[in-house]
């Protein structure tokens, strides 16, 4: 069966190829327009604060020469932003027929939706975003593809999603006239530097996947990449110890190896103790290891739940990791791997 | 004189500073060592629930797996024992318990009619839960014990231990015996 699929994607790498390229230029067109679009308006915000400035410390207005240059200059952006618009359709509509194409190559049984909204209550239960610096009532996701699976197979979905914040949050939320500015960021300066345009705002991008399973848990189990003990060893679970995650209270388990990768927040030491076998850690640890990036898993009632951050996002076939004619042998391995991990 | 007041403040502020680590330590180590009778605690009532499924359960095989009998009574005999003994006793028993039934798991799947039988599927899977549950327990117990043994040794702590009277508690250890491999051929000797 591997051999198959491994020839079978050699095909479609084939098949697809000069799509891929025309895509791929396609997107170089979109990066320069947005550039150029996202500049103009920082410059334009600039340019507009500076002249309510002068004019209010001069006391003078412009002339009518002035307005007819800004009435042109105006007349100019609105074309760019035209073609930019313009272009990200057309490259949008693209990248949906290609990844259409190959999902349905890749994965016969399953069916993809290339603008689904993922239920809000899935993303509420799984209680994972609340922890990325989102604020629980105001976290709103935006959905740019699923794949869902048969029911033989236990119905996983996988969605690429993005997740954002409408507050800022933390320590930033208490200081006076912090949106603005952070908006603006977000909104202006980010896609000048590289962040997809849709992305931008973003608090979280990538794969979020979820499947039910005979678990039963009662409380929520959070797995959380644990940074910390990559820097200070031990004594992470000195600091972990006072924290508390949604509730959720930090515990140590008997895996060394899993415990070097993740951090277990639950509500219940024992009903994590119950889904937290020393089989299935080293389950999970498996595949942490394969997918070489960092994991948030949460277990609550009868669902399994996983986020794995992809900031350029993960259903895209212009996704700036995959420059080395391996598109769709990733894509079909990352799949792969989220359902290995949701199926236990 | 400043530096005599100075002296004085700095002399003060550290020993309210250590009195308040003193007091936070103490009651961190009694809150361990609670934790520990706690999950204790929890393990014997979860022996409990499962030992009371075991005569329904030896009912329900009896019948079947009459040549059996030496497995059979040996798990009878140890759950009438457990009713008797004291905590740490009904501790160990209860890891015998659970091996003796994994064996007998393994030994039903030689009649095919003991597995089709709705009461012995319904036994199973409760007990299955069960020893689910009691694994978890086990687990949280030494995960306590290791928290508060610990914190027992380590420097500083060590100090508030000592004058506590704190003493290492022991962790649940699988006997030597069950670590081995099932021996399948043995279990289906007459």
């Amino acid at each position: 069966m591997m051999n198959q699929n491994v020839v079978d994607i050699e095909c479609l790498d084939r098949e697809l190829h000069g799509r891929l390229i025309h895509v791929r230029r396609l997107g170089v067109v979109v990066r320069s327009l947005t550039i150029v679009v996202y500049s103009a308006v920082l410059l334009w915000i600039a340019g507009c604060m500076y002249t309510a400035f002068w004019g209010w410390r001069s006391g003078l207005e412009p002339s009518y020469d002035t307005w007819i240059r800004v009435a042109v200059i105006f007349v100019a952006f609105l074309l760019l932003h035209f073609l930019l618009m313009y272009s990200l359709s057309a490259l949008k509509n693209k990248e949906i027929l290609i990844m259409r194409k190959a999902l349905h190559h890749l994965f016969p049984g399953a069916t993809y939706s290339a603008n689904s909204t993922i239920p809000r209550t899935l993303l509420n239960n799984s209680a994972l975003f609340q922890l990325l610096d989102a604020d629980e009532d105001s976290a709103v996701s935006t959905g740019y593809g699923s794949i869902v699976f048969r029911e033989d197979e236990g119905s996983p979905a996988i969605y690429d999603i993005g997740v954002s914040s409408g507050r800022v949050s933390g320590f930033l939320s208490r200081l006076p006239v912090v949106g603005f500015p952070i908006l603006l960021y977000r909104s202006v300066v980010r896609p000048i530097f590289g962040a997809p345009i849709e992305s931008s705002r973003h608090s979280f991008r990538g794969m979020f996947g979820t499947q039910t399973a005979p678990l039963n848990c009662q409380g929520n189990v959070f797995l959380l990449p644990d940074r910390l003990e990559e820097k200070i060893g031990y004594l992470a679970h000195s600091i972990q110890s006072f924290r508390s995650k949604n509730g959720a209270r930090h515990m140590v388990l008997e895996d060394v190896e899993f415990e070097h990768l993740f951090a277990v927040y639950a509500d219940d030491e024992i009903e994590a103790r119950k889904i937290l076998t020393p089989a299935m850690m080293r389950h999970i640890t498996e595949v942490r290891r394969s997918f070489g990036k960092d994991i948030l898993i949460s277990f609550s009632g009868n669902r399994i739940y996983y986020a794995v951050p992809y900031p350029d996002g993960f259903l895209k076939p212009t996704r700036k990791s995959l420059n080395d004619g391996k598109l769709f042998e990733q894509i079909f391995r990352e799949i792969q791997l989220g359902r290995k991990l949701l199926s236990f | 004189m400043n530096a005599v007041y100075l002296i004085v403040t700095v002399a003060v502020m550290l020993a309210i500073g250590m009195a308040a680590w003193g007091i936070f330590t103490s009651n961190s180590l009694i809150y361990k060592r609670n934790r520990i009778r706690q999950c204790r605690s929890g393990i014997g009532i979860v022996i409990k629930q499962r030992n009371d499924l075991i005569p329904n359960l030896v009912g329900a095989v009896k019948a079947y797996m009459g040549h059996e009998s030496d497995l059979l009574a040996r798990i009878t005999e140890i759950r009438a024992r457990a009713l008797h003994q004291s905590e740490n006793e009904n501790m160990e028993s209860g890891a015998e318990i659970s091996s003796l039934l994994s064996r007998l798991n393994i030994a039903a799947e030689n009649y095919p009619e003991l597995k089709a039988d709705n009461q012995f599927l319904t036994l199973q899977h409760q007990i299955t839960e069960m020893e689910r549950e009691l694994q978890a327990v086990r687990r949280t117990y030494n995960a306590a014990v290791a928290d508060y043994n610990n914190a027992i040794a380590m420097f500083p702590s060590s100090v508030i231990a000592s004058w506590g009277k704190h003493t290492p508690e022991k962790e649940i250890v699988i006997p030597e015996s069950e670590m081995h491999g099932i021996n399948v051929s043995e279990l289906f000797k007459k």
